[in-house]
């Protein structure tokens, strides 16, 4: 509103073998499924999905929530999965706060995550 | 024949034009009649003046007869004397002793003495005369002369006696000697004195008599002469007769003469008198006849004026009777109160029956009656008796009558009150389809019956204020029926919203006017956020009014369902029938959370916003479209703004500031400016500033006003427990926690926490259906604390630990984070330090 805050967007792009998903905006309740169906919906080239929360300004539990089972289902299919949230970031420290940092492959940058 | 006509006829012009002719013919006759009456009367005068000289002519020629006859004895007597023994002896002694012996016996006769005279004119005997006294001749004497030329008696003229000394008239006679021969003159003097005396005694009614002798003298006025020359000379040439109008015998005065002679003494018997005293009795019976034709000619004269003054006051009272028709007429046609109607009724009844009370009764719409009366002098303390004009309406709606005040038990107070003058009553009832709804009736200090052709005139005002009443009464009721509705269509009370004071006004354009279909509105939704809403039905009466309603119920409806203005205007469309009147409205919403503002307007004039300490005033104009009934839906725009400052927000139908012949603009620039200048005026106050500026209202006013103090008020919002009213809550708060000075960071933390609190109402407090989750959040520069309720049950969710990362979350991000379940419901309480405040350990789940 006042602060407008941007509308929730996802864009795919396939970087080698890697699918990189970047989010923009909020991740909620209600945008939350539709990140993880963008996430699961991989080729079988696929061997990498890295989810770039950058442009993410919100991240809860439901986003959390989304992001695990996600990770579960791309694990059946040998598929790794990264996050990238900038340190510092609100969305960072969701995923400290609930110490998924690591289990979640979560780093800092896009660069970190393709290496 | 409508009540025109039948009064055209009633005036009846064509009389005015004869009467005028009748008039003049009056006034003609009377002049002819006053000139006749006058000519007869100056005739008797003239006759009467006739008579009077004829008998003045008749008095001096008995006056002569008499004088004749007087001196016919005289020398009879004296004749005989002369016979006597002694004087025919000529014997002087003896004569003597018998003439004093004569004188004694006639003295009266021959007062002024008797004497003997011989040839030689020697006076020898006489009674006057002492004895030895000087001898005295009267040889020249013409009476002597006379006597001895003729041998015949004579009289003298006047003359001054020898003897005596005095004036006397002497009788002489011839005496005669034994022998026949003529001895000498027996002469008798009268005294002209003692005649002159007695001189009243003489006239026997004959004033004004004179006696002229021979040598014009005046025998009765001391042998004076007669100065009127020529009259005199008149009077001996001809003898006998009368003169109407000379100079007297002194030669002045307007007298009337009369006279005769007597020949005896050929003295001229004259009757001198003023006309003035002849004319006297004639002259006053002439002026009593003038003065009774004079009476009669102005009687006469008087009757014509009153009658052509009543000519005129019926003529006047036939102008004022067509006046008082004409206007009320037009009265009538403007009154759209039973009230109006019966006030035009009375100004036409006192019109046309100047010199009679009026009064009116009506029904008013409620059924009851109602009385109203000329303002008279005779009403003035029956007025003050509701039962006697209570009696009057009754009788004036019973039917047609004249009734005797006085006689009817119940009207007898009208009369007594009145000082008893009002003392008949005439009056006949209002109807509409044979039913009485009023009356009329006048009050006359008269017991005169009304002429039919004010019957007619009372019947025809009756019939005009019938139906007028029966419009007014119709109007009224509508009008009631309307302004009820209206009022019960707006909303009673405003509702409470922290940060914002809001008023209201609607105020009915004046008395008689149709009720017009302005509204306003105002709705605190569950989200904080506040609709306003102001429109204008375009129309008037119940129909505006029942349009109104519809849509104002409309707005509240879709109010509750859309934040958007906009959206609300799209949806109110649907509520459009076609043939329907067209509607303005206005529409803003408010987020007193977030200070934003957004509008949208459909034909109707821009709601402003003035900034209470810059005074500037910006009008909302960005988001205009037609009116609703004439936009399309994608025509309705919406425009938004941030309120910044405490501001004024106000909505007003264009009653307040339209007013005929004027721009609208200028009434629009001139309520900022009042806003401006008086941030903190009531809205009464705002609106007698504009009407006074702009003039009265001639419409509808409605306004709304809101006025945004902007302080910091605790967040506090209703949400449906649907994941989707989430973000935008979001949003809001996060706007709300900058405007409290929090950091972009710290609100970030606390937006999640609070996330997560709504997250977890919204996926377990109700699994089944929408419910409503509660937030509150305020702070108090240290503390912030969060409160986020449902009504719902927890139940236990698919998964634990994806419940358990929401509380961790927020027990991670928050001081305190207690969820408190109870059969009514859970409550999650959030508190956090604020501004870097040591977080301490995160909490582990």
């Amino acid at each position: 509103m006042t602060d407008p805050t941007p509308a929730f967007a996802l864009q795919s792009s396939v970087v080698g073998d890697d699918l990189v998903v970047a989010v923009s905006g909020e991740v909620d309740m209600t945008t939350a499924p539709e990140l993880a169906r963008a996430v699961e919906t991989i080729s079988s080239q696929t061997r990498t999905v890295v989810v770039d929360l950058c442009g993410a300004t919100f991240l809860d539990s439901s986003g959390l929530n989304a992001l695990i089972s996600a990770q579960r289902a791309l694990l059946k299919r040998q598929v790794t999965l990264r996050i990238v949230a900038p340190a510092d970031g609100i969305v960072r420290r969701v995923f400290e706060i609930t110490q998924l940092t690591e289990a979640l492959s979560v780093v800092d940058s896009l660069d970190d995550a393709l290496r | 024949m409508g009540a025109g006509e039948l009064f055209d006829d009633y005036v009846g012009r064509r009389a005015a034009g004869a009467r005028r002719g009748l008039v003049a013919t009056v006034v003609v006759a009377v002049i002819v009649v006053g000139a006749v009456s006058t000519g007869l009367a100056v005739r008797q005068y003239r006759q009467a003046q006739h008579t009077a000289l004829n008998d003045l002519r008749s008095r001096s020629v008995v006056a002569a007869a008499v004088v004749d006859a007087a001196f016919a004895g005289d020398v009879s007597a004296l004749t005989a004397a002369a016979g006597s023994p002694s004087v025919v002896a000529a014997d002087v002694a003896s004569m003597s002793t018998y003439f004093h012996r004569l004188e004694a016996a006639k003295g009266a006769l021959f007062n002024g003495g008797m004497g003997w005279v011989d040839r030689t004119g020697e006076v020898r005997v006489s009674t006057n005369r002492a004895a030895g006294a000087a001898p005295l001749n009267v040889a020249d004497r013409t009476y002597f002369k006379q006597v001895l030329a003729t041998g015949k008696p004579y009289v003298s003229a006047g003359l001054i006696g020898r003897s005596l000394g005095q004036p006397v008239v002497v009788i002489a006679v011839p005496t005669h000697a034994a022998d026949g021969r003529v001895s000498g003159v027996l002469s008798a003097s009268i005294r002209l004195q003692t005649v002159n005396s007695s001189r009243s005694e003489l006239e026997l009614g004959y004033a004004g008599l004179e006696i002229v002798d021979r040598n014009g003298r005046l025998i009765l006025s001391r042998l004076a002469r007669v100065r009127n020359v020529a009259l005199l000379a008149r009077v001996r040439r001809e003898g006998t007769g009368v003169i109407a109008s000379t100079h007297g015998l002194a030669g002045t005065g307007h007298d009337v003469v009369a006279y005769a002679t007597a020949t005896v003494p050929a003295w001229e018997i004259v009757i001198d008198r003023p006309r003035s005293g002849v004319f006297a009795a004639a002259w006053r019976s002439l002026e009593l006849e003038l003065g009774l034709v004079g009476a009669a000619l102005v009687a006469v004269l008087g009757m014509v004026g009153f009658v052509v003054r009543r000519a005129r006051r019926a003529r006047g009272i036939q102008d004022a009777r067509a006046r008082a028709w004409s206007d009320l007429t037009r009265a009538l046609a403007a009154a759209s109160t039973p009230d109006e109607v019966a006030a035009a009724l009375v100004k036409a009844l006192s019109g046309a029956f100047p010199d009679a009370a009026a009064v009116v009764v009506f029904e008013t719409v409620e059924g009851s009656h109602e009385v109203r009366t000329s303002d008279s002098r005779a009403l003035r303390r029956v007025a003050g008796d509701p039962d006697a004009l209570r009696e009057v309406g009754r009788s004036a709606m019973a039917g047609r009558q004249t009734i005797q005040l006085e006689r009817i038990p119940a009207l007898a107070p009208v009369f007594v009150l009145s000082g008893r003058r009002l003392r008949a009553f005439h009056g006949l009832p209002m109807t509409v389809h044979g039913e009485a709804v009023g009356g009329l009736a006048v009050l006359r200090l008269s017991e005169l019956a009304l002429e039919e052709s004010e019957w007619l005139l009372l019947a025809s005002f009756a019939e005009q204020g019938a139906f007028a009443l029966e419009r007014s009464r119709q109007f009224e009721h509508d009008h009631d029926l309307a302004r009820r509705l209206q009022r019960s269509l707006l909303p009673e009370a405003l509702p409470t919203v922290a940060g914002v004071e809001l008023s209201a006004r609607y105020r009915a354009g004046g008395p008689g006017l149709e009720v017009g279909g302005d509204w306003y509105d105002a709705v605190r939704r569950a989200d904080g956020i506040l609709q306003l809403c102001i429109g204008d039905v375009i129309g008037r009466g119940v129909g505006a009014a029942t349009l109104m309603g519809r849509h104002r119920n409309a707005f509240r409806a879709y109010a509750y369902e859309c934040v958007s203005p906009a959206e609300i205007m799209r949806r109110m469309l649907r509520h459009l029938d076609d043939d329907e009147l067209m509607i303005t409205v206005a529409c803003v919403s408010f987020d007193p959370y977030t200070g934003e503002l957004a509008y949208a307007c459909a034909g109707h004039p821009p709601p402003l916003l003035i900034a209470d300490a810059s005074r500037t005033v910006v009008k909302l104009e960005h988001a205009g479209s037609p009116p609703l009934g004439v936009a399309e839906p994608r025509a309705i725009r919406e425009a938004k703004l941030t309120v910044g400052e405490p501001s004024t927000l106000v909505l007003y139908s264009d009653g307040l500031i339209e007013r005929r012949g004027q721009n609208i603009e200028r009434g629009i620039d001139l309520l900022g400016r009042v806003v401006a200048d008086g941030p903190g005026r009531s809205i009464a106050e705002l609106i007698e500033r504009v009407t006074g500026a702009l003039g009265p209202e001639t419409d509808d006013v409605a306004v709304l006003v809101a006025r945004l103090a902007l302080e910091p008020v605790p967040f506090e919002v209703e949400l449906p427990s649907d994941p989707s009213a989430l973000p935008v809550v979001r949003g809001r708060l996060r706007t709300w926690l900058a405007r409290r000075g929090i950091a972009p960071a710290e609100a970030a933390e606390i937006l999640l926490a609070v996330g997560e609190a709504c997250n977890n109402a919204v996926e377990h407090a109700y699994p089944d259906d929408l419910g409503t989750i509660r937030l509150f959040v305020d702070e108090d520069g240290e503390t912030l604390r969060a409160t986020v309720g449902d009504h719902g049950s927890w139940r236990e969710g698919a998964s634990g630990s994806e419940r358990g990362r929401g509380i961790a979350i927020m027990r991670a991000l928050m001081q305190t984070a207690q969820i408190e379940t109870s059969s009514a419901g859970t409550e999650v309480v959030l508190e956090r330090r604020l501004h870097g405040a040591d977080l301490g350990a995160p909490a582990h789940v």
